[in-house]
């Protein structure tokens, strides 16, 4: 592994590590905006597409694993929400920084 | 640079969940889930439940790295629960292990002594010492085997096949008696063949779904989502939620009910009697494929029979009787039960009840109902499974799209494996029985055995099994792929009193240092899911394959590289009866590797069949490709009869199949005609199960569970999972995430009853039945919510046994323990 000179600096090795998710959660259509709203109020959480049925895709951008099954249990646990599921995840670890 | 990578995974994040979840049908589907190249992808259904996803496994370096649900696949479409999400890390944990390990003292076995590392060979030798002297004492009965709807396909057939033509012993029994069996009893005596005719298609086609006590949302997530997404995008469609306390599912019900314990049953006969009295009996459909009978009752509660139960019981020595009796009479029977009496009986609302029995009675709606342990796990199990069907023949509604009554599973090859290969102490491959002697010489000229090896009797179930431990009728025992001292029921009574009484030596073959493995006397490392090549069947009868794509850590090695080392310890001079030796004189001095597994059918297939670039290390130590010889012969006994499967090389390169696969085609829905190849010409239903191809409308009674809270055991109690663990936990407790978002099992109880005893959220408190207790939190709000008068704790954690507190009330038909119904009290700790 190579490190950086922050992360040389800082003796962390783990600072640049970004986790990209994207689940598919449903709810009722009139819970939607409710719904939508306590997600988009979630640091690191957006909602790129959803349908007026219920249906969306949120997108997580997290910097560890952990934090991303706290925002997933987060949005689970939001009144309303009736399936959260994942879709697709990534680790993006690569350390360029063009110094 | 950095922000354009970024923004290329955002875009392919997004662009796979918008495809899972069919928003925008102009994004491509796609698995690219990396760029990083190192990476090597293939396909396996997930670990854990029945549902069967199918997943994409990453590996680098020997070692699996990432999972994602697979695009690609018609069960989850590119979706992952959270558990599957994790399944990486289940081979990961800090504890898992890596060689045999056997109680000893001063360097000899000693039952009390401390678990030492050992070789294999050592292993074997004393294990083969254990069972020859229990085998030369008690004979076959005095052995046993207790294994699991998690073994590969192979695996249990190759366990079912030393057991009962190698031991010649009948005490074989899967951990799915636990959960599956009143199913299986269900459909053998509604239908006379076992397993689901509909599939998961039925959820984009159904119009009402009845969830008969299961907690899908929770339990079944994938299948949840299917099911979620038919009902937003049809607002016509209704769901009705039926549990003993509100759940998560109970976000999305439109009908949502909260029943007494047990009253499932006299619901069951409303809504038959309510089908009957408004004139919406299909009379043609029951005229034409639908025979009526009355079932023995009061039939006890699969204690032991000198429980005072069972002594009382009228018909506990004929639990499955049952006779013919017309349609009237039927009607009649169930016309006792109004719904002024169900509603005061069960605590449904008479609306609730009415808009219920609406869903099954109008012609015009297409019915789903869905149901797992609730069920299941009952006293009464086998009578619920049967009254489901009852109203779904009664009206017709079966075998069609969106007309299903569905059996959910909930181990990963309950069905491919523990039903279908035959692993109960009853059973033989493809649905056939111990007890038939044809199904016996059937078997035996499929196994190339001498006539008569396959014993006749009955070998004991798991309860019994326990049972028969404590009392030192088996004195060798073998456990794999499961954790039954946690999962049994009753464990201070029965389950720990058998494992370390000083008779028996107790060998558990696991991946991790359970429970049950700190029970034993030996414990054998073992390689798990994509450590070696391996096969599930899922609840929609779907076959799906793996291959091995990691090296097992250590010396861990595959449950059935275990069984088949194991085998060439004995000959059959030491284990079959001199007669047959007499008779069969080319048996003799054969060890049973030679007669079960090296036979010329198991061992034809070359290790060049194994596709290119995979390991399999049992068939490069056995210089043959063990898996596909094994799967080859298994499933010659079930092709031409109904339950036909595909050569084994296409399941390598298919998501799944569901059979009868016939002529290249699965089957999606069986009994109808044009769908199922089996269904005669000209018999638009043919529920050929049955000698007259007609289904069987049984009349049962409610009748009351075995314990019911009283004044001192005042409160009900219900078992059962939680989202982010399954079943024990030995994995999903291994994955520190999961672990840490439900560390601990907590009793979930109604605020007002947490009141009136003084608890508060949080405190410490003691449930207490009369067997035993455990000490836990109390916790009155979150996922469950319990009405006053019940409890419900999760049975994952290994440090809060709530089968010290369990009845082992079983099913008296199916032998399935009832885990939902016991009486407690709960006091501050």
């Amino acid at each position: 592994m190579r490190l950086n000179r922050r992360q040389l600096i800082t003796g962390s090795t783990n600072e640049q590590q970004c986790h990209i998710a994207s689940m598919v959660v449903q709810c009722l259509p009139e819970n939607l905006p409710a719904v939508c709203a306590s997600i988009e109020h979630l640091p690191s959480a957006e909602i790129p597409v959803k349908d007026n049925n219920g249906k969306m895709v949120v997108l997580l951008e997290m910097a560890s694993e952990a934090d991303l099954l706290d925002r997933i249990h987060e949005i689970e646990s939001i009144s309303g929400v009736i399936s959260a599921n994942l879709a697709y995840h990534q680790l993006d670890d690569q350390q360029d920084f063009n110094e | 640079m950095t922000t354009t990578r970024r923004d290329f995974i955002k875009a392919n994040a997004v662009a796979t969940a918008a495809a899972a979840a069919g928003i925008s049908a102009t994004v491509e589907s796609s698995n690219l889930v990396t760029t990083d190249n190192q990476l090597k992808w293939a396909k396996a259904p997930c670990r854990f439940c029945g549902t069967g996803c199918s997943m994409n496994v990453a590996t680098r370096d020997n070692r699996v790295v990432a999972t994602h649900g697979d695009i690609k696949s018609p069960v989850n479409k590119g979706l992952a629960c959270v558990k599957g999400y994790f399944l990486s890390k289940i081979m990961y944990g800090e504890d898992r292990l890596q060689q045999p390990l056997l109680r000893m003292t001063d360097g000899k076995y000693d039952k009390h002594g401390e678990f030492t590392p050992v070789s294999w060979d050592a292993a074997f030798d004393i294990m083969e010492e254990k069972f020859k002297t229990a085998l030369k004492e008690k004979g076959p009965r005095g052995i046993g085997m207790f294994g699991s709807g998690q073994w590969t396909v192979w695996e249990g057939y190759a366990a079912a096949k030393l057991f009962k033509a190698g031991f010649l012993s009948n005490n074989i029994d899967p951990n799915a008696r636990h959960c599956m069996a009143s199913a299986v009893v269900g459909f053998m005596r509604t239908f006379g063949i076992d397993e689901p005719m509909g599939c998961y298609d039925d959820f984009e086609h159904a119009d009402a779904f009845v969830l008969w006590g299961s907690n899908m949302a929770e339990m079944h997530p994938i299948l949840w989502t299917r099911l979620t997404d038919r009902r937003l995008s049809n607002p016509d469609v209704k769901v009705c939620v039926m549990s003993t306390f509100e759940h998560r599912s109970f976000e999305l019900a439109d009908i949502p009910v909260v029943f007494t314990p047990q009253t499932d049953l006299a619901i069951l006969n409303f809504i038959a009697n309510y089908i009957i009295t408004n004139d919406k009996v299909n009379t043609d459909f029951v005229g034409k494929h639908v025979n009526f009978r009355k079932g023995n009752d009061d039939i006890g509660y699969g204690l032991r029979p000198e429980n005072p139960l069972e002594q009382a019981a009228k018909n506990s020595d004929a639990v499955g009787g049952s006779q013919p009796m017309s349609f009237e009479e039927f009607a009649a029977f169930v016309a006792d039960y109004d719904i002024k009496s169900v509603s005061k009986l069960s605590g449904v609302s008479e609306k609730h009840l009415l808009a219920m029995a609406e869903l099954y009675a109008n012609p015009k709606t297409k019915v789903m109902s869905l149901w797992t342990m609730g069920v299941n796990q009952h006293t009464r199990g086998v009578w619920v499974n049967n009254m489901i069907y009852n109203l779904h023949l009664l009206t017709g509604k079966i075998s069609e799209p969106g007309n299903s009554p569905f059996s959910l599973t909930g181990q990963p090859s309950a069905c491919g494996t523990a039903r279908e290969v035959g692993t109960f102490s009853h059973r033989l491959p493809a649905d056939m029985v111990v007890n038939n002697p044809e199904h016996r010489a059937f078997a035996e000229k499929k196994w190339k055995l001498p006539s008569g090896v396959i014993p006749e009797w009955v070998g004991s179930h798991a309860v019994q099994q326990n049972r028969d431990l404590k009392d030192g009728k088996i004195n060798a025992y073998w456990v794999q792929v499961n954790n039954n001292v946690q999962a049994a029921p009753n464990l201070n009574e029965e389950t720990l009193p058998g494992y370390r009484n000083p008779d028996n030596f107790i060998v558990v073959s696991d991946a991790y240092p359970t429970v049950t493995a700190q029970a034993a006397d030996l414990i054998l490392p073992t390689a798990m899911w994509v450590e070696k090549e391996g096969a599930y069947g899922n609840a929609e009868r779907r076959t799906q394959f793996w291959h091995q794509m990691v090296d097992a850590p250590g010396e861990a090695k595959s449950d059935l590289w275990q069984l088949v080392e194991f085998s060439k310890r004995f000959t059959t001079d030491e284990v079959w009866p001199q007669d047959i030796l007499d008779a069969n004189p080319d048996f003799k001095g054969k060890s049973l590797y030679d007669v079960l597994y090296a036979n010329g059918q198991v061992d034809q297939y070359p290790l060049s069949d194994i596709a290119q670039g995979n390991r399999n290390q049992e068939s490069e130590e056995l210089g043959f490709y063990l898996q596909k010889g094994l799967f080859e012969e298994y499933a010659s006994f079930g092709r031409g009869k109904a339950h036909d499967l595909a050569d084994f090389d296409t399941y390598h390169k298919e998501r799944g199949l569901r059979w009868p696969v016939v002529d290249g085609k699965e089957t999606l829905w069986r009994f109808k005609e044009g769908s199922d190849p089996y269904a005669k010409p000209g018999s638009d239903f043919d529920f050929y199960g049955k000698p007259d191809s007609r289904a069987v409308v049984f009349a049962l009674p409610y009748e009351p569970a075995a314990e019911s809270p009283d004044d001192e055991y005042d409160l009900w109690l219900s078992t059962g999972r939680v989202l982010e663990h399954w079943h024990s936990g030995s994995m999903t407790r291994r994955v520190p995430e999961l672990h840490k978002a439900f560390p601990n099992a907590v009793v979930f109880m109604h605020p007002d009853d947490a009141r009136q005893r003084k608890l508060r959220r949080g405190d410490e408190v003691k449930v207490i039945s009369r067997r035993g207790e455990i000490r836990t939190r109390v916790e009155t709000r979150g996922r469950n919510k319990p009405p006053r008068g019940l409890v419900f704790v999760p049975w994952f954690d290994a440090s809060q046994l709530i089968n010290k507190v369990t009845l082992d009330a079983t099913d008296p038909m199916s032998k399935e323990t009832d885990y939902k119904k016991c009486a407690v009290k709960i006091q501050r700790a």
